[in-house]
C-alpha cells in the first residue's frame, strides 16, 4: 500500500505538489490525470524515489521510499521520456537489471520479448518512440514489480499494443496484485484500465475516487421546456457543475444521483429529461471547469 | 521504517552497475588501448632503428646510472621506457577526464536522472561506484601497457628507469585526486558544461592567483620569504592536475578522500531536479566566481600599478581592479547562470572582494607594519646569522629555507650579533622601494619564485634572527634588492663578518664543504730552489661525474685523492679552531681581501698572492687554492634535472684561497705525510700531485 501523507514539493518557489495525501491500495490500478503542469509527473517521480519531497511523507508498504533500495527494488518507474544510453540494448539493460532488481523473472523477459514485436539485440536508441516504451515495459515487467509507475505510456503505442499492454498489466494486478499508478491524458485507455481516478490541478488533487462511482456521481442531462423558466437560475436547488442553455434546451453537468435530481428536475415541469452518465474525458472537462480550467473562456 | 540493505547486497549492485558503465566506455577504452598500443610500438621500433642517436640524446638528460655511453641497446631500450610511459601518461590524463565526464554525466540530464534515481541502489553506493569506474577505467588499462613495457625492457635486460616507477604514483594519485575532485564539483553542478568549466577554472585560476598573492608578498614585503613563495603544497592546494606531479602524496590522499567523503555526503541531499539547472549547491560558484574576478582584478590592476597609471601606482591599481575584477565576475556569472538570474544578491560577494583586496595592497603598499625597514634591536636579540651567496659556503642549495632558520642560532656574541646587525641596517639605508617598484616587483616574484625548483632565484643575503622571545626573524634578500651591483660590498662590516673565524669554520667551503662537492684543492707554494710548485690533488678540470667513464680513465678522481683531501681539510679545521687571532689573520688574508693580488710588488712571480702574504706576514709556508661546488638535488624529472645542472654548471664556484702560516700544524704535518710539502716546509716538486708543466719547465 502506497500511503502519501501531506506531500509537497517545490521547484525553487514553484509548489509542483501542494500538501496533497492520498492512499492506494494494493493491487490497484490508479489513474492520475489533470491539466498540463498539474504536478501527475512529479509524483509518480516523487513515488519512485527519484525526487525527495519537501514536506510530507510517501511510505510503501511502511517503507519511506528515499534512498532506500530495498522500497525501490519493489517499484518500477517508466518516465514519459525513458532514457537510454546509445548503445543500450534489451538484453544490455537486462543485464544490469538481473542483479538490481530483486524479483527479475528471467522467464517473464523472454516472455515479453516474445510477446513485444521487439529485437533484443537491436539498439534502442535507434527504435520509434513505440519501440522504445515497449523496451521500457518489456524491462520493467519483467523485474516483476509490486508498485509500477507509467508516466504517459500510451503515447505513442499503437492500439494492437495498447490493447496488449492493458491485458498485461491487468493479469498482472490479478496475479500477482502489482499496484499500478499510471499518469496520462488519454482518459480513453484509462477508462479502461483504472478502477481508481486521481484528478490534480495545480499540484493539488481536485478528486480521488473509484471510477465507477465517478460516473455514477456526476450526470449529463439533457431538459427540455416548452415555455423557458422565468427564473434566470432554475436549477439552484440541483448541484450542478455547469449548464449550457440552446433555446428551450439546457445541458446540466449535475453531480449526485438520479434519486437525488430527478425529483427537483421534474418539479420544473419540463417536457423531456435525459440523463446519462459521463465520459472519463467529460467528467475531467467538467471538474476541470469547476475548478476554473475554462476551456470555454480560453477557446 | 527504512528497510536496509546488506552489505554483500551492496557490493553486488555496484558490480552490476560497474560492469555495466565497463559496457558503456567500452568504446572509449578501446580507442585509448588501439593508441596505446600503435604508439608504444612506434616508440619501440623508432628507438631501436635510430638507436645510438636517440639514445645518446637521452644518457645525456636522465638522471638513470645503469647505463653506459657504449651500451646502445642498453640506451634505446630505456629510451623507449621514458618516450613511451610519457606518451601513456599524457593520454591517460587526456582519456581520465573523458571517463570522469561521461560517468558523472549521469548527475547532469534529467532522463538519466529518472533512470538512475529510480533504480533499487542507494545514492551513495551508485556515487561511489561511478568514481570507481572511473578511476579503474583510468588506472587498470594504463597500468596494462606500463607492465607491458616493463616487461620489454626488462625481456632485454634493461632495468625499469626511474621515471616509469615514478609515473605509476603520478598516474595513480593524478587519477584519484582529479575523479575525486571533478565528482565533487559534478554534485554541486546542475550541468556537466559547468562543471566543466568549474573543474578548468579552479585549476588554472587557482595557482594564478596563488602567483598574484606570493607576487605581491615577494614585491611589497622586501626581505620576506614566506612559505607560500615557493611551496608547492600551496602553490596548487586547489587544483587536483597538480596531483599529476607526483609529489606531496599524503596532501593529495587527504584531498582525494575529502573530496569522496563531502561527495558520499552531499550527494545524499541533491535534489535530483537539480540535472539540468545552473547548480545543484551554490559554494563552488560563488568561491569560482570570486577567484576569476580576484585573477582577472589583479592582472589589470598590477598592470595598472606597473604603469604607474594617474600617476599614482597604488590608485592605478586600484582602478585596474576594480576595471578587471566586475566585468571578469559578470561573465562568470552569465556562464554559470546562463543569464543575469541572481547577480545582484551574489554581488555581495564581488564587493566585499574589492573591499578586501584594496584594504589588504593598501596596506601592503604603504607598509603600515613597517616590514621593510625592520632591523632588530641588539638587545632583543638572541643569536643572529648571516649568508651571502659569494662567502657562505652550502653543500646543498635545496635545504636553504631550513638553513635560514637555522642559521638564526649561529653567532650568539655580541661583537658578531652587532656586525651582523649593523650590516642588514646599511642595506636597507640604501632601500628606497617606489609604489610602482613595488607592483613591478610583482611580475618578478611571480616569475622568477616560480622557477625555484631551479633554484634560479637563490638569495644573495640572508639575515636570520632569534629574539628573545624565541621567535625568529628572516629576511632574505636577492641580487635585485639593493641594486647590489652599485654597492661595493665587501666593505665593512660584511668582511668583518666573514673572514670572522667563528663564521669561517662554520661557513667555509674548507672546513664544511663533503668530499663529493670538492671541485678543486691546490697546495702552491716555493720548492727548495725557490720554483713556484703546484701541487694539485684534484684538479677543476677533473670530470666529477664518474657515469659514463671505465676505471681506465685518466680523469677520474680516486679514491686516494679524496682520502688526501679530506685528511687536509680535517688538519686545517682543527688548526683554525686552535689557532689565535693573530695566526688566523695570517690564514684568512687574501679572503679578506680578493684584490690582494694588486698589491703584491713582485709582478714577476708565478705566485703573487703568495710573494704578497708571505712579505706581508712572516712564518707563511703555503697557500691552498680550494673550490667547491654546491650540490643540487636533482630533480625526479630527468628533463627538470638535465635544466637543473645546466644552471647549476653556469654558476660560478665557491672560491677560497687561504695561506697556511707555521702555526698550522696539523695542516703541515698532513701535507708532509702526503708527500707535498718537504721536511723543511718547502714545496715537493715531485710528488704525485705536482702538476705536470711546472714539472718540466722549471
Amino acid at each position: 500500500m502506497i500511503e502519501i501523507t501531506n506531500l509537497s514539493k517545490k521547484f525553487d518557489k514553484i509548489a509542483a505538489i501542494d500538501n496533497i495525501s492520498l492512499n492506494i491500495d494494493k493491487g490497484s490500478v490508479v489513474g492520475l490525470v489533470g491539466s498540463n503542469g498539474s504536478g501527475k509527473s512529479t509524483l509518480l517521480r516523487v513515488l519512485s524515489g527519484v525526487y525527495e519531497p519537501n514536506g510530507g511523507t510517501v511510505t510503501i508498504d511502511g517503507s519511506v521510499l528515499s534512498d532506500n533500495p530495498k522500497a525501490k527494488g519493489d517499484c518500477y518507474f517508466i518516465p514519459d521520456f525513458p532514457f537510454f544510453y546509445n548503445n543500450s540494448t534489451i538484453d544490455n539493460i537486462a543485464f544490469l537489471y538481473r542483479n538490481l532488481y530483486p524479483n527479475w523473472s528471467e522467464e517473464a523477459f523472454n516472455r515479453y520479448c516474445t510477446i513485444f514485436p521487439i529485437q533484443r539485440k537491436a539498439r534502442i536508441i535507434n527504435m520509434s518512440k513505440g519501440m522504445q516504451r515497449q523496451a521500457a515495459l518489456i524491462l520493467a515487467l519483467s523485474t516483476c514489480p509490486k508498485y509500477l509507475f507509467l508516466d504517459e505510456i500510451f503515447d505513442g503505442l499503437d492500439p494492437v499494443v495498447r490493447q496488449m499492454l492493458k491485458r498485461i498489466l491487468i493479469e498482472h494486478v490479478a496475479k500477482n496484485e502489482m499496484t499500478v499508478v499510471i499518469a496520462s491524458h488519454n482518459l480513453r485507455e484509462l477508462e479502461d484500465l483504472c478502477d481508481r481516478i486521481c484528478l490534480m490541478h495545480r499540484g493539488k488533487i481536485l478528486l480521488e475516487r473509484e471510477i465507477d462511482d465517478l460516473r455514477m456521481g456526476l450526470r449529463k442531462v439533457q431538459v427540455a421546456f416548452n415555455e423557458p423558466p422565468l427564473d434566470p437560475n432554475p436549477f439552484r436547488e440541483i448541484n450542478t457543475i455547469n449548464v449550457w442553455r440552446n433555446g428551450n434546451i439546457f445541458n446540466i453537468t449535475i453531480r449526485g444521483t438520479e434519486e437525488e435530481f430527478m425529483p427537483k428536475l421534474n418539479a420544473l415541469n419540463p417536457v423531456y429529461i435525459s440523463a446519462m452518465p459521463l465520459t472519463l474525458e467529460e467528467i475531467f472537462i467538467s471538474e476541470m471547469e469547476a475548478a476554473g480550467y475554462d476551456i470555454n473562456s480560453i477557446v | 521504517m527504512t528497510s536496509t540493505v546488506s552489505f554483500k547486497d551492496k557490493l553486488k549492485h555496484a558490480f552490476s552497475l560497474f560492469k555495466w558503465d565497463l559496457k558503456a566506455c567500452t568504446g572509449t577504452l578501446t580507442v585509448f588501448s588501439i593508441l596505446a598500443a600503435v604508439f608504444t610500438t612506434i616508440i619501440l621500433t623508432m628507438c631501436l632503428v635510430l638507436g645510438s642517436s636517440i639514445s645518446n640524446a637521452f644518457v645525456e638528460t636522465s638522471n638513470s646510472t645503469n647505463i653506459s655511453k657504449n651500451d646502445v641497446f642498453g640506451g634505446s631500450i630505456q629510451t623507449f621506457q621514458m618516450l613511451s610511459v610519457y606518451v601513456l601518461y599524457f593520454m591517460t590524463t587526456i582519456f581520465t577526464i573523458f571517463y570522469t565526464i561521461k560517468v558523472f554525466s549521469y548527475l547532469h540530464n534529467k532522463r538519466k536522472a529518472d533512470l538512475y534515481g529510480s533504480l533499487p541502489i542507494s545514492r551513495t553506493t551508485l556515487y561511489l561506484t561511478k568514481a570507481a569506474s572511473a578511476y579503474i577505467f583510468s588506472i587498470i588499462p594504463t597500468l596494462f601497457f606500463m607492465g607491458i613495457i616493463s616487461i620489454i625492457s626488462i625481456c632485454c635486460g634493461q632495468p625499469l628507469i626511474s621515471e616509469v616507477t615514478q609515473v605509476y604514483t603520478k598516474i595513480i594519485m593524478g587519477a584519484f585526486a582529479c575523479i575525486s575532485a571533478y565528482g565533487l564539483i559534478s554534485i554541486c553542478c546542475g550541468t556537466t558544461f559547468n562543471a566543466v568549466i568549474m573543474f578548468i577554472t579552479v585549476c588554472i585560476a587557482y595557482p594564478l592567483s596563488a602567483m598574484f598573492v606570493k607576487g605581491v608578498i615577494g614585491g611589497f614585503f622586501v626581505g620576506s620569504y614566506f612559505e607560500i613563495s615557493s611551496n608547492h603544497f600551496i602553490m596548487n592546494a586547489l587544483n587536483p592536475l597538480a596531483a599529476y606531479d607526483g609529489i606531496n602524496v599524503i596532501y593529495w590522499i587527504i584531498f582525494s578522500v575529502i573530496c569522496l567523503v563531502a561527495s558520499a555526503f552531499l550527494i545524499k541531499k541533491r535534489r535530483a531536479e537539480r540535472a539540468q539547472s545552473s547548480f545543484a549547491y551554490y559554494l563552488p560558484c560563488h568561491i569560482v566566481k570570486v577567484l576569476v574576478a580576484f585573477l582577472v582584478g589583479m592582472f589589470l590592476g598590477v598592470l595598472f600599478g606597473s604603469i604607474n597609471t594617474f600617476n599614482n601606482a597604488f590608485w592605478g591599481f586600484v582602478f585596474g581592479f576594480i576595471l578587471g575584477s566586475i566585468p571578469a565576475f559578470i561573465i562568470a556569472h552569465l556562464i554559470f547562470y546562463k543569464g543575469f538570474t541572481k547577480i545582484i544578491k551574489t554581488s555581495v560577494a564581488l564587493g566585499g572582494l574589492i573591499v578586501v583586496v584594496v584594504a589588504g595592497m593598501a596596506l601592503c603598499n604603504y607598509d603600515v607594519f613597517g616590514y621593510n625597514n625592520f632591523v632588530p634591536d641588539i638587545n632583543n636579540v638572541e643569536s643572529a646569522g648571516f649568508y651571502c651567496r659569494e662567502q657562505t659556503y652550502l653543500n646543498e642549495l635545496k635545504g636553504f629555507k631550513k638553513l635560514s632558520r637555522d642559521m638564526a642560532d649561529d653567532f650568539s656574541d655580541d661583537t658578531l650579533k652587532g656586525q651582523i646587525i649593523d650590516l642588514h641596517a646599511k642595506r636597507l639605508d640604501t632601500l628606497d622601494v617606489e609604489s610602482q617598484q613595488k607592483f613591478i616587483g610583482v611580475w618578478t616574484h611571480m616569475i622568477t619564485t616560480s622557477m625555484d625548483e631551479l633554484n634560479i632565484n637563490f638569495p644573495e643575503e640572508i639575515y636570520s634572527y632569534r629574539m628573545k622571545n624565541g621567535s625568529v626573524v628572516t629576511r632574505v634578500y636577492t641580487y635585485d634588492t639593493f641594486a647590489m651591483s652599485e654597492l661595493y660590498i665587501y666593505e665593512n662590516p660584511y668582511t668583518d663578518i666573514v673572514t670572522n673565524k667563528k663564521y669561517v669554520e662554520k661557513y667555509s667551503a674548507v672546513t664544511s664543504a663533503d668530499k663529493e662537492n670538492i671541485k678543486e684543492f691546490s697546495v702552491l707554494g716555493y720548492s727548495k730552489d725557490k720554483k713556484p710548485v703546484y701541487n694539485t690533488i684534484i684538479s677543476g678540470s677533473s670530470d666529477y661525474d664518474t657515469t659514463y667513464y671505465d676505471e681506465s680513465n685518466d680523469n677520474k678522481i680516486s679514491k686516494e685523492q679524496y682520502e688526501a683531501c679530506e685528511k687536509i681539510k680535517a688538519a686545517i679545521t682543527k688548526d683554525i679552531k686552535n689557532c689565535n687571532e693573530e695566526e688566523f689573520e695570517k690564514f684568512i688574508c687574501y679572503q679578506r681581501d680578493l684584490n690582494f693580488y694588486s698589491i703584491s710588488y713582485d709582478e714577476n712571480s708565478e705566485l703573487t698572492d703568495l710573494s704578497a702574504a708571505q712579505d706581508m706576514y712572516d712564518g707563511i709556508v703555503c697557500q691552498i687554492d680550494f673550490s667547491a661546488k654546491t650540490n643540487y638535488s636533482p630533480s625526479t624529472n630527468s628533463l627538470l634535472s638535465s635544466v637543473q645542472s645546466i644552471i647549476a654548471d653556469s654558476l660560478p664556484g665557491t672560491y677560497e684561497t687561504y695561506m697556511i702560516p707555521k702555526s698550522f700544524t696539523n695542516t703541515i704535518r698532513t701535507l708532509q705525510e702526503l708527500d707535498i710539502l718537504n721536511k723543511d716546509m718547502t714545496s715537493n716538486d715531485d710528488c704525485e700531485y705536482t702538476e705536470v708543466f711546472y714539472r718540466y719547465y722549471y
